[in-house]
């Protein structure tokens, strides 16, 4: 039993390393910022949390938060926006893995990472009822629910919207809204009076970018563990040893 | 003595070490499907994957089973806990991993890991309120040496800094001093990513022993 206390040190310490091995880390959080895991309940996100795949992340108003995943992918979140961590995938490694976000509702900025660099196939982001596919890109992507709006910063990126695809270079902006694509410059996207709702949200996401660079700037490497093994011999402490209080948890 | 009464002794003496070797036999299976599920949960964190369904299901059936036949062995209840709170996908993970704590406190009350568990638990449903902080105490006052208490500590309690009671930041504050007698680089890090270098920095320039010109640059604009 002694050698499994070992190993239950060990456990403990590595098991966080599984849970950091695929996900990101939210580097800047500003206002209200939940994370939901699966069913359970939605807690608030705070700097420094880590995110993993499936995990739900919806921001408030006047709120933003910043994503940095391991492969050096960065994803921002404007405020009152909905991200699902569909899919993340990621082998240090060798620089593989898989990407799939999806914008539920909201904006969002991303620049693409190491997957991305090296295997732009399978990263992608899903904005309503359209998919965006990446070429060492720098997107921005807003969406109702139901109109899409991505405009690209750097790089190539297509956008499949309604069984259409077209393809858009750096200065490149397209909207899918009524089943149809439209595209134009980007600078010049949001004076189409068809998408003057979703304006204030691209603004915002432009805005991002000084969050993006403050935050991911100074950020030093995830490796760190932050765990806690339970396996070592354990002090006595006031209050807990024999006749002492605090050997028993309250009511949860 | 008469020979009914040898071949009572006898009888007697075979049936104890007959029982006790069935004991031993249970506990030592018991053991080996503990240390088993251990081994492989132990490869989730060597490969960096994610493990499959299938596999955390097996894992999760032959601690359940080990435990419901060797059911004071703290190590199986904290591993059950930490499955469930390395999950935490569904409501009941939290209620499971919880009770899994509550009955590794129970064996072992003065673990100071367990109650850091607690107190991540907690944390990671989104409750950072006095049970939080009395977990966070608990397992600062039984583990300050500890360089994994320190490391959750300050990682937990950073996050939450601002919001904490006097006393619960008394603690966190005797984890990062520790911490960064020790390990200075290592508690930058941990403050830089909750964005709390400046609480870290100014503990470290109040404590006599300093810190290192790494951590001392760190440390500059911060103040």
């Amino acid at each position: 039993m002694k050698i499994i206390s070992v190993f239950v040190g060990l456990l403990a310490l590595l098991l966080v390393d599984v849970a950091m091995a695929a996900g990101a880390v939210a580097t800047s959080v500003t206002g209200a910022v939940s994370v939901q895991s699966g069913t359970a309940a939605a807690r608030p996100l705070r700097q420094g949390d880590s995110v993993t795949q499936g995990d739900l992340i919806v921001t408030g108003a006047a709120s933003s938060a910043v994503l940095r995943f391991d492969d050096g992918e960065i994803t921002a979140l404007t405020s009152n926006s909905r991200l699902q961590v569909t899919a993340y995938q990621y082998n240090p490694s060798n620089n593989s893995g898989n990407v799939f976000l999806s914008l539920i509702s909201g904006g969002m900025k991303a620049i693409t990472g190491l997957i991305g660099r090296g295997s732009p196939n399978n990263v992608a982001y899903r904005a309503a009822t359209a998919t965006i596919g990446i070429r060492g890109t720098e997107v921005d992507i807003v969406t109702d629910g139901d109109t899409v709006v991505v405009s690209v910063d750097s790089g190539k990126i297509s956008f499949t919207y309604n069984g259409n695809t077209v393809t858009l270079d750096a200065g490149q902006g397209a909207f899918g809204k009524d089943g149809k694509i439209t595209t134009a410059a980007a600078s010049q996207l949001f004076s189409n009076p068809a998408i003057a709702n979703l304006a204030p949200v691209l603004g915002s996401v432009a805005a991002l970018t000084a969050a993006i660079n403050m935050s991911t700037g100074t950020e030093g490497s995830r490796n760190e563990t932050f765990s806690t093994p339970s396996s070592a011999t354990s002090p006595t402490a006031p209050g807990t040893g024999s006749g002492g209080g605090g050997t028993t948890v309250s009511s949860h | 003595m008469r020979k009914g009464a040898k071949l009572s002794i006898s009888a007697a003496a075979i049936a104890v070490f007959g029982v006790s070797g069935l004991v031993a036999i249970r506990d030592g299976v018991v053991d080996t499907a503990v240390n088993t599920a251990n081994i492989e949960m132990l490869t989730w964190g060597a490969s960096g994957a994610a493990p499959g369904v299938e596999t955390q299901r097996w894992v999760r059936e032959d601690l359940e089973w080990a435990v419901a036949r060797v059911s004071d062995d703290p190590v199986t209840h904290e591993l059950l806990g930490t499955l469930a709170l390395r999950g935490l996908s569904k409501p009941d993970d939290a209620r499971v991993a919880y009770e899994r704590y509550r009955e590794t406190l129970q064996m072992r009350p003065s673990s100071p890991y367990t109650w850091m568990r607690l107190a991540e638990l907690k944390y990671r449903t989104g409750d950072t309120g006095a049970k939080f902080e009395d977990y966070l105490q608990r397992a600062a006052e039984l583990g300050h040496a500890e360089p994994e208490i320190q490391r959750e500590g300050a990682f937990l309690g950073l996050a939450v800094y601002d919001d904490l009671s006097a006393p619960a930041r008394a603690a966190v504050d005797t984890l990062l001093q520790a911490g960064i007698r020790r390990d200075t680089p290592e508690m930058m890090r941990i403050s830089r990513r909750r964005g709390r270098l400046d609480v870290t920095c100014g503990l470290a320039s109040g404590m006599a022993s300093g810190i290192d010109s790494k951590s001392s640059q760190s440390c500059q604009g911060t103040e």
